[in-house]
């Protein structure tokens, strides 16, 4: 079964893979760098489908999103609420799914803006909860739907509330869904290497936040 | 309404979109992004004299219509063509991009 779920198609290339990933997560860190307090969600959003343009990678297998402060709790395929605007104190997070030639990226962060210490753990914590969660995959044997499980418990220890609708996903060259459309926390094996995207989204559990990464399952060596 | 994929008859609803009324008819049609108009899977080519009767295309549909490979003047996005009356009869065929790869069942990793 895992080898049907973790099949590639004929484009499958390791190194474009990579080199992918790397275009992906340039791409995001130039969104972030051009989002400010006082701009609309929706100007954001144009903002970043303009990046992804002038880096070549209009096509996408998914929607891009850019999601400020409520927003950030909108759970995967929920609409934004709309006319939001980045507050001086706020949080937002961005998600690209671009495909460039015949590859697909995918990766997401979150961000802050000003001094609110509760937000700017919340955009901490969902780096370090990812990395925790794909340490426990690199040093275990652990299948998708017990490392989400994990997941679940050390994002609770944190403080947190894990939204596993975000919950991994297949990667490879375009279209990954032709091979498996289902999430990571499904599959009862152990994924395999730069074949999956290891998604985490944390919410407050009462304050009206929240924080999203993303990246491909990697050994230390890419971090 | 009727509007013809490759000469089959598929019927339509004004408010439709053009993916919206071939999947409700299990049109076999590819769909990666959901209608977002962000994959161009499912991109058709209009037939010449429907093709100055549709609405121009928004800048996300024109932008990725402008990259997609092998394109052509009669290109659009079923999920961005919007269906009202006047549209009943419209013919097109599907045209996806080449990038819709085959299946080969192995892992290279």
């Amino acid at each position: 079964m895992n080898k049907d779920i973790e099949a590639v198609g004929p484009d499958f290339d390791k190194a474009k893979m990579l080199e992918m990933r790397d275009k992906t997560r340039s791409v995001i860190y130039e969104i972030a760098a051009n989002v400010y307090p006082g701009m609309l969600q929706e100007d954001a959003v144009s903002m970043a489908k303009d990046a992804l343009e002038k880096n070549e990678m209009v096509q996408g297998w998914h929607e891009t999103l850019v999601r400020f402060g409520p927003n950030t709790l909108k759970t995967l395929g929920a609409s934004s609420i709309p006319v939001v605007t980045l507050k001086s104190d706020d949080i937002f997070f961005i998600d690209i799914g671009p495909v460039l030639d015949e590859w697909e990226g995918d990766g997401g962060d979150t961000f802050t803006v000003g001094e609110n210490a509760e937000m700017q753990r919340c955009a901490q914590d969902v780096r370090r909860l990812f990395h925790i969660v794909r340490r426990e995959w690199l040093t275990t044997r652990i299948s998708g739907k017990s490392l989400y499980q994990f997941a679940t418990r050390e994002a609770e220890k944190l403080g947190w509330e894990l939204n596993l609708d975000w919950s991994g996903h297949r990667i490879s060259d375009f279209p990954h869904e032709v091979i498996y459309n289902g999430t990571m926390a499904d599959i009862d094996f152990r994924p395999a290497p730069l074949l999956w995207v290891l998604e985490i989204h944390i919410r407050h559990p009462t304050a009206g936040f929240g924080a999203f990464y993303e990246d491909l399952l990697l050994d230390d060596s890419y971090f | 309404m009727i509007i013809y994929a490759a000469g089959t008859p598929v019927p339509a609803q004004s408010g439709d979109t053009v993916l919206g009324a071939l999947q409700r008819a299990e049109y076999a049609i590819n769909t990666v992004c959901g209608g977002k108009a962000v994959c161009g899977t499912c991109r058709i080519a209009v037939s010449k004299g429907w093709v100055k009767n549709l609405h121009p295309p928004s800048k996300d549909e024109a932008r990725l219509l402008n990259v997609l490979k092998g394109g052509n003047y009669s290109h659009r996005l079923a999920c961005q063509v919007n269906l009202d009356w006047s549209f009943d009869g419209l013919t097109f065929v599907l045209d996806p991009p080449p990038n819709r790869r085959r299946l080969v069942m192995s892992n290279t990793i």
